[in-house]
């Protein structure tokens, strides 16, 4: 694979920045990241999980 | 069986008439391959046709050919996967079989799941049921594009980005993400393991709650699986919604519509109105990051599973996929990091919205099915633009149709609900399809 980007990736790269540079004006504070692999666990409640 | 007949015919129907010995399995498979036979050359649904049934009285029904199937080659969409033969069946499909279902093919995709479009060098663009011309939408395109031909009676798709969603949306048929954790991704070929969902493409919603009855589970072969039992769905679909309590999220979601998709989904609310739900304003904040925390979770984690391929095959990816991979090689792992932490954030505010209320709905797509041969870059960002946020979160959404344009091109509506309550989110779309009937409207073939 060559070092340099193909110019289709170099496009996508400078594209994904620009969305970048929104994500980095976030205030996170003491935020964690989320637990990557247990997205749908927010917003669910012990009672609901009783339900089901 | 006239193909009439089976064109009318929805899952949980031939599920009835096959109990009831009123048809057989035999005739309803011989009915769909004589179909696939004449309608798959001009539309692409399918990359592989499965001949040979398999069950006794299964129900002919199709997965997107990036689930591994053994013994049946499984390509990703891809020239790298062209002549990968699986030694195992992915879950989904054991699940499926164990269900009484026959594999009847494998469905065209965006190569690698990795576009919205199902416009694939390789094997063809998947074409709209409505008007051959333009666009299935991705990357299940041919999920989409299989179930609106009743070219067999339900299909699985993926999405980790609307890749369910927006070809139900453009097709006008039914589509559901799940809840991640829900439905196992064990092989799968995955594009980006922490937003990559499993889940049904059907006619109808009460077909969409068999399906997902089927696959739903614990899977302890699929790390990511939530061992959270799932309720039986088409129990949900009352046709019962007083006093379910609908958010609309105006800001972003609402804006920028197609003045027809914007027109249909005004009458749409109105009908929820009308059958007794309460409709409030809320607010998602974060929409303005969420493309930029999708892109810099899916762009590491894709670039991740093909690395060792694109050092040794990058010239079998197409220019426009192999773009996208590369793309993810230069990221920053503190961006990574950083968007993993703007997740939570998202996370939480869905949390808050949903103590209020029990559903979102917003449009599926801004835009109907945009031509295959002029489809542009602005295009191709819109389709996707309603559908990622909810990858993110991981909760669960619907698309559902919800009118045509005046060139008879399907609109859809997305239902989103919290998470592992499929149930109200079945229950809100099967009581709207129910009340519109836009599910009467087929394809002309």
């Amino acid at each position: 694979m060559p070092n340099e980007l193909t110019p289709e990736g170099a496009e996508v790269l400078k594209a994904i920045l620009e969305e970048t540079a929104l994500v980095r004006e976030v205030r996170l504070d003491d935020t964690p990241p989320a637990m990557v692999f247990e997205a749908g666990e927010h917003g669910v409640t012990k009672t609901q999980r009783h339900k089901e | 069986m006239t193909e009439d007949e089976l064109k009318g015919l929805t899952l949980a129907g031939a599920l009835r008439l096959i109990q009831r010995k009123q048809m057989t399995a035999s005739e309803l498979h011989t009915s769909v391959l004589d179909r696939i036979d004449r309608l798959n050359p001009r539309f692409n649904a399918f990359i592989t046709i499965v001949r040979e049934r398999t069950t006794a009285n299964g129900f002919p029904v199709s997965v997107k050919d990036l689930y591994d199937t053994k013994d049946i080659r499984t390509t990703a969409g891809s020239r790298l996967y062209a002549d990968r033969v699986p030694r195992e069946d992915a879950s989904v499909v054991t699940k499926l079989r164990a269900a009484g279902a026959d594999i009847i093919g494998k469905t065209n995709l965006h190569e690698f799941a990795f576009g919205v479009t199902t416009i694939n060098p390789y094997f063809g663009a998947a074409r709209n049921p409505w008007d051959p011309e333009r666009i299935a939408g991705g990357s299940s395109g041919g999920s989409a594009v299989a179930v609106a031909l009743s070219m067999g009676l339900g299909s699985m798709g993926s999405d980790t980005g609307g890749s369910i969603r927006i070809p139900a949306a453009l097709c006008g048929v039914v589509g559901l993400k799940p809840t991640y954790g829900r439905v196992s991704i064990k092989g799968m070929v995955p594009l980006s393991w922490s937003l990559d969902h499993a889940g049904p493409i059907a006619k109808t919603v009460e077909d969409t709650a068999i399906l997902l009855g089927m696959v739903a589970g614990f899977d302890p072969r699929d790390p990511y699986s939530r061992d959270i039992e799932a309720p039986q769905y088409e129990k949900a679909l009352t046709g019962e919604i007083k006093d379910l309590r609908i958010g609309v999220p105006r800001k972003y979601f609402y804006e920028q519509l197609a003045p027809e998709v914007s027109e249909a989904m005004r009458t749409a609310l109105v009908a929820f109105e009308r059958l007794g739900a309460r409709i409030t304003d809320v607010d998602l904040p974060s929409t303005n990051i969420h493309r930029g925390v999708w892109l810099q979770i899916a762009s590491p984690e894709a670039y991740s599973y093909h690395e060792r391929h694109l050092e040794t095959h990058f010239d079998s990816y197409s220019p426009d996929v192999r773009g996208r991979l590369e793309a993810g090689r230069e990221l920053r792992s503190i961006d990574y990091l950083r968007a993993q932490r703007a997740r939570t954030i998202m996370k939480r505010e869905c949390q808050r919205v949903f103590e209020t209320v029990d559903v979102l709905i917003t449009p599926t797509v801004p835009i109907a099915a945009p031509r295959i041969d002029r489809i542009d870059k602005t295009e191709v960002a819109a389709l996707g633009r309603f559908t990622r946020f909810f990858n993110i979160v991981g909760l669960p959404a619907i698309s559902v149709p919800c009118g045509f344009t005046s060139e008879g091109l399907p609109i859809g509506m997305q239902i989103a609900g919290k998470a592992f309550d499929e149930s109200t989110v079945l229950r809100a779309a099967h009581a709207y399809e129910q009340d519109a009937k836009w599910i009467e409207r087929r394809p002309e073939l």
